[in-house]
């Protein structure tokens, strides 16, 4: 973790101070916590009576019903849950690409997303796709706090699941944070993302550079993963299939999504750096005003 | 090996790297890091890529682009390529004197110098032959260069001529030659030391023979009867006797001369032919040489002149008069006078006559000599001046000197408009004795001949075959016909009245200038030619190898070029099509 990654999560921990998250109805589920959730439970919110089965707690009957109509009622209160937010942050070497601010943007929506969490009394936990999906050190702590945070990683998203998927939590919120840029079906990661989620967000950043590039003429390409390199000429007509082919890619990754009962978003990284603002995110109902 | 002109000029072919250059920068490829790959694998790449740069991209149109550069510096340097035609030249020298042509017992030496030159053609391997005839003058003949025509066609080798100009048909054939080609010369008789060299080849195809010939003869007008002179010498091993014939027209019985001729001796006779006899012909018995056996002598020419003295003083007039009836050179005056010896301030109305104004009155000055003659004026032939004196005015006269005693003119003369000359006779005949010493009959001969010779008419009738002859034809005459030996008429220009030409050949000339027709006659009489005892056969010098082909070039840099404004051309056509790769 660099002392400039650090600056990024404090000014995501910022940005993300005007925000709360926006928890959806199937999202009210967990431990005891601030939230009503759709179960009976402990409160002291009175939720409906019904007959007594065997099992139940002898405490909730209600016994001065029991005394009137000699049946054996039991008092049910409305359940106190505390929703979750599983933040995935891709940190594969693609997203901290050289003279772009995509690093800095996704370690802002990161912080952000924790504090408008924190915000909305939810539990949050950051985990980063690297060989693996692993937890982010004090990832359900204040993102200032957060550590290991390193994007160097050449494995693929879709690769990191396989081998070692994350411990969501059951019906908590995710999402995934990541420029969505590797090849194969998203389908297999979007499902195994949403598997037992609540809801699923997924938000690509892309840096101006990867939307409208602007190399020019001849170019060796270099990605900056697998070091794989293609040579091209770069001229409008080359730049209008590059915007063609980005195009289908989004499209792909939308469709799969639907599928997956996911939603998605993009965002340019170098906007969310100069605004601090994230409107895309309001739009697609994760975020909120605080 | 093509030659280049301007070598210097390849250094343009460094434009070659430098377009090279320029298309490995522009096809150079940037590295460029990019999230993924993804969204690129898709696009067009370079034909044949590949991770290296450049092996793979050069298009049609830089190959053009290479061409046209390469082809413009080539034509730049002018190179020359060997041509394939090369010519061998085989320069002949063919000697034309008369000796070629005498009869020995194995033919003329003209037929067997044919053979030479044949088999000499073809053991060389010429395929040019350029011919050069050595007569009184080397002439180049006009023949075609292929050998079987040109040695077919040699009319021009007559064998006629009294001499041989061998050297300077040599010289002119090494000349003509040039570096390469070979010379052979084909004539009688060995060469000199000093005229061979590697590439001339000597063949002598002469025979040594005995001959008698004609190498004297004369005719001189004395009266109604001429003078004839002859001289025959015998080219034998030994003594001779032979009959002279002597005939001309009307001659009735030709009289004999027998002739007893040791070996080298000329013996010499004279006899008597009428001065009405047009020619006088002596002759020989045949032998060996035919040119030689016989001599036409015309009746010589007597230029006479028709002189007025007119000098007051009296004792200059006298010693005029006597020396021009002296001469025999004078003829009874007619209306017209041609010489007309007058006073110094005298007029007269003949417009051809020359004059001569004789300045007698003033004071005199005597001069006993030196005097300063100009030996090459026609007046001072045979003029020597000594042991006299001569009293002449001071002062200047006119006209160039001929005779002169330090700054004084004695005798000076000019040319007159009209061909006319006007003399000056600076004399005071009482204080001098020069008309008393032999020089004077001299000087008024010089000037009576002098006057006589520019009238009408050839110099002389009889002449020795290759001499140059002068004929006088008058001013007004733009062309002259002259008819040689043989009967081949050709139209010359005279020059100053004077019609001037070379009887190159023995025989009789005839000369028209459109109003009068003039005859002359020339003798063989060439002792060297007809002395046949040093003909010899056989061959000198290197026998020629193939004649070496000069090594021949043209340049090539035209057609570099067009081909490189072709090449051009279609680049620019592929340019504006887009095609070729980009």
């Amino acid at each position: 973790m660099t002392g400039s990654s650090r600056e990024h999560l404090l000014e995501g921990e910022r940005a993300g101070m005007r925000y709360a998250l926006a928890v959806p109805r199937e999202a009210l589920r967990g431990a005891s916590g601030y939230w009503s959730g759709r179960l009976s439970g402990s409160s002291v919110d009175f939720k409906d009576y019904r007959e007594y089965q065997p099992g139940d707690d002898l405490r909730a009957i209600d016994w001065s019903v029991y005394g009137r109509t000699d049946r054996l009622i039991v008092k049910l209160f409305r359940e106190e849950v505390n929703p979750h937010l599983d933040i995935v942050i891709d940190c594969s070497a693609s997203m901290a690409l050289e003279g772009t601010e995509k690093c800095r943007a996704t370690v802002m929506l990161g912080a952000a997303l924790a504090m408008a969490s924190m915000n909305a009394r939810c539990s949050h936990h950051a985990w980063m796709i690297a060989d693996a999906v692993r937890s982010v050190q004090g990832g359900t702590g204040r993102p200032a706090l957060w550590a290991g945070l390193e994007f160097d990683h050449t494995v693929t998203p879709a690769e990191a699941f396989n081998r070692l998927p994350g411990s969501w939590r059951p019906q908590g919120i995710r999402v995934l944070v990541s420029d969505l840029l590797w090849p194969g079906d998203p389908i297999h990661t979007l499902r195994s993302l949403a598997s037992g989620a609540a809801a699923l967000f997924v938000i690509q950043v892309l840096a101006r550079e990867d939307a409208t590039p602007s190399v020019a003429g001849n170019a060796q390409i270099v990605d900056v993963e697998t070091h794989a390199a293609v040579e091209v000429f770069m001229d409008a007509l080359a730049a209008q299939s590059y915007a063609a082919a980005l195009a289908r890619h989004q499209t792909n990754w939308e469709r799969a999504c639907r599928q997956a009962g996911a939603r998605m978003t993009t965002v340019i990284a170098e906007e969310v750096v100069a605004t601090g603002r994230f409107d895309a995110l309001e739009r697609m109902s994760l975020l909120e005003p605080a | 090996m093509p030659v280049l002109l301007y070598p210097l000029a390849l250094l343009a072919l460094a434009a070659l790297p430098t377009a090279l250059a320029i298309y490995l920068l522009r096809n150079r490829f940037k590295p460029t890091l990019v999230s993924s790959i993804v969204l690129w694998e898709h696009l067009t790449r370079p034909k044949g890529g590949g991770i290296r740069v450049q092996r793979l991209y050069l298009p049609l149109l830089f190959f053009l682009e290479i061409a046209v550069l390469a082809l413009l510096a080539l034509a730049a340097a002018d190179p020359h390529l060997p041509r394939k035609s090369v010519e061998r030249l085989l320069v002949a020298v063919l000697d034309d004197s008369a000796s070629m042509a005498a009869r020995g017992g194995k033919g003329a030496a003209r037929s067997r110098g044919l053979r030479a030159l044949k088999a000499e053609v073809k053991s060389c391997r010429a395929n040019a032959v350029r011919v050069i005839v050595a007569g009184t003058k080397p002439l180049v003949l006009d023949l075609p260069a292929e050998p079987g025509a040109a040695l077919g066609r040699l009319d021009g080798w007559k064998c006629r001529a009294p001499r041989a100009a061998l050297d300077a048909a040599l010289a002119m054939a090494l000349e003509r030659a040039g570096s390469h080609g070979r010379v052979v010369v084909i004539t009688d008789h060995t060469p000199a030391e000093d005229v061979m060299n590697n590439r001339v080849r000597w063949i002598g195809c002469g025979e040594p023979v005995a001959n008698a010939a004609i190498v004297e003869a004369s005719r001189t007008a004395a009266g109604e009867t001429d003078r004839c002179m002859a001289g025959v010498a015998n080219y034998g091993t030994g003594p001779l006797t032979i009959a002279a014939t002597l005939s001309w027209p009307d001659c009735v019985t030709s009289p004999v001369r027998h002739l007893e001729i040791a070996p080298g001796e000329v013996k010499r006779f004279t006899f008597a032919v009428p001065g009405s006899a047009r020619v006088a012909t002596i002759s020989l018995p045949d032998d060996a040489l035919a040119e030689d056996n016989r001599a036409d002598l015309l009746h010589p020419v007597e230029k006479k002149v028709s002189v007025d003295i007119a000098v007051g003083n009296q004792v200059l007039a006298h010693a005029l008069r006597s020396a021009v009836e002296s001469s025999g050179l004078s003829s009874p005056m007619p209306v017209w006078p041609r010489l007309v010896i007058a006073d110094e301030t005298g007029s007269f109305a003949s417009a051809d006559a020359w004059i001569v104004r004789c300045r007698t009155t003033a004071k005199p000055v005597v001069f006993t000599g030196p005097f300063a003659i100009d030996s090459d004026h026609p007046l001072s032939d045979g003029l020597t001046i000594e042991e006299v004196t001569w009293a002449a005015d001071t002062n200047a006269i006119p006209g160039t000197p001929v005779i002169a005693a330090g700054n004084t003119i004695l005798v000076g003369e000019r040319a007159l408009p009209g061909g006319a000359r006007e003399l000056f006779l600076n004399i005071v005949p009482e204080k001098s004795t020069v008309q008393r010493a032999p020089a004077w009959p001299v000087l008024v001969w010089n000037l009576l001949h002098w006057r006589a010779e520019s009238g009408p008419g050839p110099r002389a009738t009889n002449v020795r075959a290759g001499d140059d002859v002068s004929v006088n034809v008058g001013r007004a005459v733009r062309a002259a016909k002259v008819k040689g030996p043989d009967g081949h008429s050709t139209e010359r220009a005279p020059r100053g009245g004077v019609l001037s030409f070379c009887a190159d050949e023995p025989g009789g000339y005839t000369v028209n200038d459109g109003s009068a027709s003039y005859s002359l006659s020339a003798q063989f009489l060439s002792p060297e030619e007809s002395d046949l005892r040093r003909c010899a056969t056989g061959a000198w010098g290197a026998p020629q190898a193939d004649v070496v082909a000069p090594r021949a070039f043209a340049s090539c840099a035209v057609w570099l070029a067009l081909a490189g404004l072709a090449v051009a051309f279609l680049h620019l056509v592929l340019a504006v099509r887009g095609k070729g790769g980009s």
